[in-house]
């Protein structure tokens, strides 16, 4: 029941701060975090009553057996991982937004459903119900970016609806075979699994989870959508965006082509390899051209996403490791780089790099917290995000020296990018828009928050790795099983 | 004692980083620059003491992943108790010099706080390169070296506001990321082939690795050697040896103490202390070694040509530094590691007082940094003057030839020299003695350009120099201001470092040179005796730290050998990750900081080399100083002729033989070029304008709701997919799974 309510309890704060704000605008605040703090006490349950085993903890509740359909939940390290995250990034963003003034209730509402939507992604085992929560993931963002965003809203909005629409069918059109295709109608898919596919149908299976999953991710060429979402989003949007969503896409790479068409793996993995390498020099590249600093950071998750994909691709200890280790790294770091750029945006409406500077010099807190985390997205040792791309980079020193070669490359590029996305905005002296507000106690608590997990994972990645082993074993494993 | 010299600079760096609000500006420097001169007496206190033997201070567990095994821990050996004399004691007095130096600087504004974070900055750097030193596996000093790059990038773009200063912090930084590159495919090869990533472990599998093969760029390679190139790799872009060093004269943007600190005696020693700390392996890699005393001879001799006629009194330092760098690298490609430590041990003091010298010059003629506009502040400045000359007469070697008496750079830059010629590389011999002459003719360029003759002080007057020097008028610069002395601090710094320029060399030249059994005591090695080969049989002993492990004194006839590690069986372990390990552990590593492997003799040949040899650094010194004596004090007139005589050389060694041109040509702008055309025309053109096209075209009902949507209805439309979905459920739950 805990992992229901996992789902469920955010879903509910959602309503409620709606209901709430009716009567009183700034109650939906209280109660969007009390009900996600209630997610987060779930959570902390489900640890302590976690059983020995592959799986902390299973669910399995009728819903229309008829159809093969149930509700299947299921909670590993991998899932744990990914929920706490997103409880977190709820929580934060929540705070973050504590004085909005536009449309507040429904914009606390519209977080606590992102985190409800993506939790159950993270939990279900059900395909049916895995495509269901990956498409009602897309409403609330898709409304973030609408309601709230900058600029030419609408259209990101529609451009990310109709991506990533459209590279759900893909995903729902595999379900339905999948369900169909076993001697009894069944979506589960811990018995799929058990029952195995065959060969040849995998790969095509394979290819339509892999299109919802990469388009989410986003790896190049699909990944189109995701400057103008992030340019376009309010802080909030871009935060959950790149904390949240982006991680359904690795998550969902991560745990179903190993569990589900370890053979069509077998097969595509090298393609996935190309894709990741050519997506994390693109990447790294595009960005070393942006102006704008919130593109630029998109462009720079497409490239660590690209690593990821490598990473999970590789399909050894090391680069799977490391893959979930990104995951979460990245979703600190970027997190953290949106929501000082768009503090500074904030502040002085602009996030041209051409026009800020001198950051260091007005407000030293900003200047140190973008230290930090421009460290972090150079991958410098210490930080969490240099040990999962050491990682992905061992690993794929396993698989072939080529694509370890090509993954230290855009980490050459990255420090390009990387320093002049720091000292344009940090160094010199301001152009055109001067921050004169350093960083409020309200946004330095999470970007505090932050830096503590950055930080600490970097140096004592014990529990982070501990919690991930089994999902990283029993792909191993699965694809281990799958060479002929 | 280790672990509180280590993490001294990291409190005091938090604490005054993030607290000097609440302790306030000064005490924040007390407080970073009490708990430096802590670290540097327990160094010394270690340094004095140590017994030679190798210890592990396990402090934390870090990555624990499959066979990937790493703590944080401290490796404490004559190395590393080298590098923390070295880097604590410089550090220390740079900061007590930095009370003075940075007390007030034009580059910021009435009621700027700056001092806080340059101190603290400056302690930052200092945890990171003492991480960088006292750790005992690869990663953990990877992040040191990242660390100290960081910190670097930091400092070097201290001066935030002045574009010179930022575009010279990105430089650095990414040419030291591309030497990283190296490092860290070294690093993977490393824990490819052998499994681990702690140095006893790999040292102990050095033997097998030379016996391996391991494909890389579409070709088999000895892993060995390609693995020692890797690392070097590394080294060289740390270090600034030839191709990867333009970004070391670009650092002097920073404070003068930082150049000191970071940019002569420290981290960009970083890449020679790599080597020698690898030692184990690079006796098993003659070809790396090689490449070594090749790139080591070019880039001192490449240095001291652009050092001849740069005009920036800290460039000329800079390129002298990156000069003895290549010194440095010849002696431990040679094979003769404790000299190249004894080179970078005495280095440091000379050429960071140099350093602070010249800040300390600098600073007395407010910030004026061309030497052409210096002249005759001999008078002016006298303690400076003699702490410059004591410097001066340490990097040119000045000592009795033929006996252990002279500054430090006597003992050790002969040694070095000593050393090539012993390694039988004449390239790299000579272009070291040539060197050694180019060095002292700089170095006393400097010093009658800007002690002697008759001041050329123009305001701040950057065109022709040589044109200057024919006013000789003795006004000063419009401002008024006289040179004058630097205060107390910064001087007490200079005078301490001047003790370590004359004496250094002569205290520990038999440890680190004079005396091969001594120099094996002291290094922690066995003595070059009877050494015997332990079969590798005991493999638990083998894989935990035991340096000590092993090592049964059989009989072994090779009498004047150094350890022989054992060859022992070659055990095959399946690795989990899935691939073989080549190389498991085979023996246990060799004992001590540093090795010498059992065919290398090039100490015995260095200290047997001919009278002709030992001599001919001291000739080429003297040579150096009669040039540079004749066409700065005997005839001024001279050099400007000559320039012109020789303009095509002159213009290429003053341009740096065009290094930066070239690399702009080659990978700035092509890079440049790539990013926006990816982003204009792949990202725009290609993958919008397809995807929208099929978008927009092929499927009119989206651009219907693009439409809606943009009309205001939003809501209805999120609206609608929420039905969507509930329908789609609907539908699955009563007919969805039903064939």
């Amino acid at each position: 029941m805990a992992l229901i309510a996992l789902i469920l309890l955010p879903f509910l704060g959602g309503i409620f701060a709606l209901i709430a704000g009716k009567a009183e605008p700034t109650a939906a605040r209280i109660v969007a975090v009390v009900f996600l703090f209630c997610g987060v006490l779930a959570l902390a349950w489900t640890y302590q009553h976690a059983e020995a085993g592959r799986w902390m903890m299973m669910t399995r509740e009728p819903w229309a057996p008829a159809m093969g359909m149930s509700i299947i939940l299921a909670i590993d390290g991998l899932s744990f991982i990914m929920v706490a995250l997103s409880l977190a990034l709820g929580l934060l963003t929540v705070v973050l937004s504590w004085n909005a003034t536009d449309r507040a209730p429904l914009l606390h509402a519209t977080l606590c459903w992102t985190v409800a939507a993506s939790n159950g992604v993270f939990l279900a085992f059900d395909l049916v119900l895995l495509a269901f929560f990956w498409e009602l993931m897309l409403v609330p963002s898709f409304l973030l970016i609408a309601i709230w965003g900058h600029g030419d809203r609408e259209a990101a909005a529609i451009k990310f609806l109709i991506y990533n629409a459209i590279a759900g069918l893909g995903l729902l059109a595999a379900v339905f075979w999948i369900g169909a295709s076993g001697p009894t109608v069944s979506f589960d898919a811990f018995e799929v699994a058990e029952r195995g596919l065959p060969p040849t149908a995998q790969i095509w299976l394979l290819l339509g989870f892999a299109l919802a999953f990469m388009v989410k991710l986003p790896v190049p060429p699909f990944h189109a959508w995701l400057p103008d979402a992030h340019t376009q989003a309010p802080t909030v949007g871009s935060i959950l965006l790149a904390g949240l969503l982006l991680k359904t896409g690795a998550y969902g790479l991560f745990r179903f082509p190993t569990l589900l068409f370890p053979q069509g793996m077998e097969v595509l993995a090298p393609y996935g390899l190309i894709l990741g390498a050519f997506g994390t020099i693109y990447g790294a590249l595009v960005a070393c051209g942006q102006t704008d600093a919130k593109r630029l950071v998109a462009y720079t998750s497409v490239a660590h996403m690209s690593v990821v994909l490598m990473g999970i691709c590789g399909g050894v200890h090391f680069s799977l490791m490391g893959a979930g280790i990104i995951m979460v790294a990245h979703a600190f770091s970027a997190s953290a780089l949106f929501l000082l750029i768009g503090a500074v945006y904030d502040r002085v409406h602009t996030r041209d790099l051409r026009e800020l500077g001198g950051l260091q010099r007005s407000a030293p807190r900003f200047a140190a917290a973008f230290a930090l985390f421009f460290s972090a997205t150079l991958a410098m040792p210490g930080t969490a995000n240099f040990l999962g791309e050491a990682l992905v980079i061992t690993g794929m020193f396993q698989v072939n020296w080529l694509y370890a070669s090509i993954t230290l490359v855009s980490l050459v590029v990255s420090v390009v990018y990387g320093t002049r996305l720091f000292q344009r905005i940090v160094f010199g002296t301001p152009r055109k828009a001067q921050v004169t507000v350093d960083l409020s106690f309200r946004e330095l608590g999470p970007v505090v928050v932050l830096a503590i997990g950055t930080l600490l994972f970097g140096v004592l990645p014990q529990f982070l790795m501990t919690g991930l082993d089994p999902a990283v074993n029993s792909a191993v494993e699965a694809l281990r099983a799958a060479t002929p | 004692m280790a672990t509180i010299i280590l993490f001294a600079p990291l409190i005091g760096a938090i604490l005054c980083g993030f607290g000097w609000r609440i302790i306030g500006e000064k005490a924040g420097q007390v407080l970073t620059t009490s708990l430096v001169f802590l670290a540097a007496a327990l160094s010394w206190v270690i340094f004095l003491t140590f017994d030679g033997e190798t210890r592990h201070i396990v402090l934390l567990d870090w990555i624990q992943s499959g066979t990937l095994q790493t703590e944080w821990a401290i490796r404490l050996d004559r190395l590393t108790a080298i590098m923390l004399v070295v880097v604590n004691s410089v550090s220390a007095l740079v900061h007590l010099y930095s009370f003075g130096y940075m007390a007030h600087d034009d580059n910021w504004h009435e009621g700027e706080h700056y001092k806080a974070r340059f101190f603290a900055y400056l302690s930052f750097f200092t945890f990171a390169m003492l991480m960088l030193v006292t750790s005992d596996n690869l990663v953990q000093m990877f992040f040191g070296w990242e660390g100290v790059g960081v910190a670097s990038y930091l400092l070097i773009g201290f001066y935030y506001r002045k574009p010179s200063a930022n575009a010279a912090a990105i430089k650095a930084f990414v040419v030291n990321r591309v030497g990283d590159f190296g490092f860290a495919l070294g690093i993977m090869a490393i824990f490819f082939l052998t499994d681990s990533i702690r140095f006893d472990d790999v040292f102990a599998a050095a033997p097998a690795l030379a016996e391996t093969n391991l494909t890389f760029l579409w070709r088999e390679w000895n892993a060995a050697n390609l693995i020692g190139v890797l690392l070097f790799i590394g080294a060289m872009g740390k270090s600034a040896q030839l191709g990867l060093h333009t970004w070391l004269p670009d650092a002097m943007e920073g404070p003068t103490p930082v150049s000191a600190l970071i940019h002569a005696a420290t981290m960009v020693t970083a890449g020679v202390f790599l080597v020698c700390r690898m030692s184990p392996l690079y006796e098993y890699a003659p070809d790396a070694k090689t490449m070594i005393v090749i790139v080591g001879a070019t880039t001192a001799f490449f240095a001291a040509t652009v050092g001849l006629v740069q005009n920036d009194i800290k460039r000329v330092i800079a390129y002298s530094t990156c000069s003895q760098l290549g010194y440095m690298f010849v002696a431990a490609g040679s094979g003769v590691y404790s000299v190249a430590m004894f080179h970078l041990f005495t280095h440091a003091f000379f050429k960071a007082m140099l350093f602070l010298g010249a800040g300390s010059v600098i600073h007395a003629t407010h910030h004026e940094q061309d030497m052409r506009n210096y002249g005759g502040l001999r008078k002016k400045i006298p303690l400076t003057f003699w702490a410059m000359l004591i410097g001066t007469l340490a990097i040119t070697g000045v000592g009795i030839p033929l006996t252990h008496w002279g500054f430090a750079g006597f003992l050790s830059k002969d040694a070095v020299i000593e050393s090539a010629w012993g390694g039988g590389s004449m390239y790299a011999f000579w272009l070291l003695v040539v060197a050694a002459c180019f060095t002292s003719f700089y170095s006393w360029r400097l010093m009658f350009l800007t002690f002697f003759g008759t001041s050329r002080a123009q305001g701040h007057d950057h065109g022709h120099g040589r044109a200057a020097q024919g006013h000789g008028d003795h006004g000063h610069d419009d401002h008024g201001h006289e040179p004058h002395e630097s205060p107390a601090v910064m001087l007490v710094p200079l005078g301490v470092l001047a003790l370590g320029a004359m004496f250094s060399g002569m205290l520990w030249y038999n440890v680190f040179f004079g005396d091969e059994a001594k120099l094996r005591g002291w290094f922690g090695m066995e003595a070059a005796a009877v050494h015997g080969t332990e079969h590798g049989t005991d493999h638990a002993a083998a894989t935990t730290e035991g340096t000590d492990a092993g090592h049964a004194a059989t009989e072994g006839e090779a009498a004047d050998h150094a350890t022989a590690p054992a060859e022992g069986a070659v055990v095959a372990t399946e690795a989990e990750a899935g691939h073989e390990a080549v190389a498991a552990v085979a023996g246990a590593a060799p004992k001590g900081a540093i090795f010498i492997g059992p065919d290398n003799h090039v100490i015995h040949a260095a200290h047997e080399a001919p009278t002709w040899v030992k001599v001919s650094p001291f000739v080429a010194m003297v040579i150096g100083l009669g040039l540079s004596w004749l066409f700065y004090i005997a005839s001024p007139g001279l050099p400007a002729r000559l320039a012109r005589a020789q303009r095509p050389l002159y213009e290429f060694l003053l341009n740096k033989w065009y290094f930066d041109e070239l690399y702009d040509r080659l990978f700035v702008q092509p890079a440049k070029f790539i990013g926006r055309f990816l982003w204009k025309r792949g990202d725009g053109d290609l993958i919008d304008g397809t995807i929208n096209g099929v978008a927009m075209g092929i499927i009119p009902f989206f651009t219907r709701l693009a439409g809606r949507a943009q009309s205001g209805y939003i809501f209805h439309y999120a609206f609608a997919m929420v039905l969507g979905i509930v329908v789609l459920v609907t539908w699955m739950t009563l007919y969805g799974g039903a064939r």
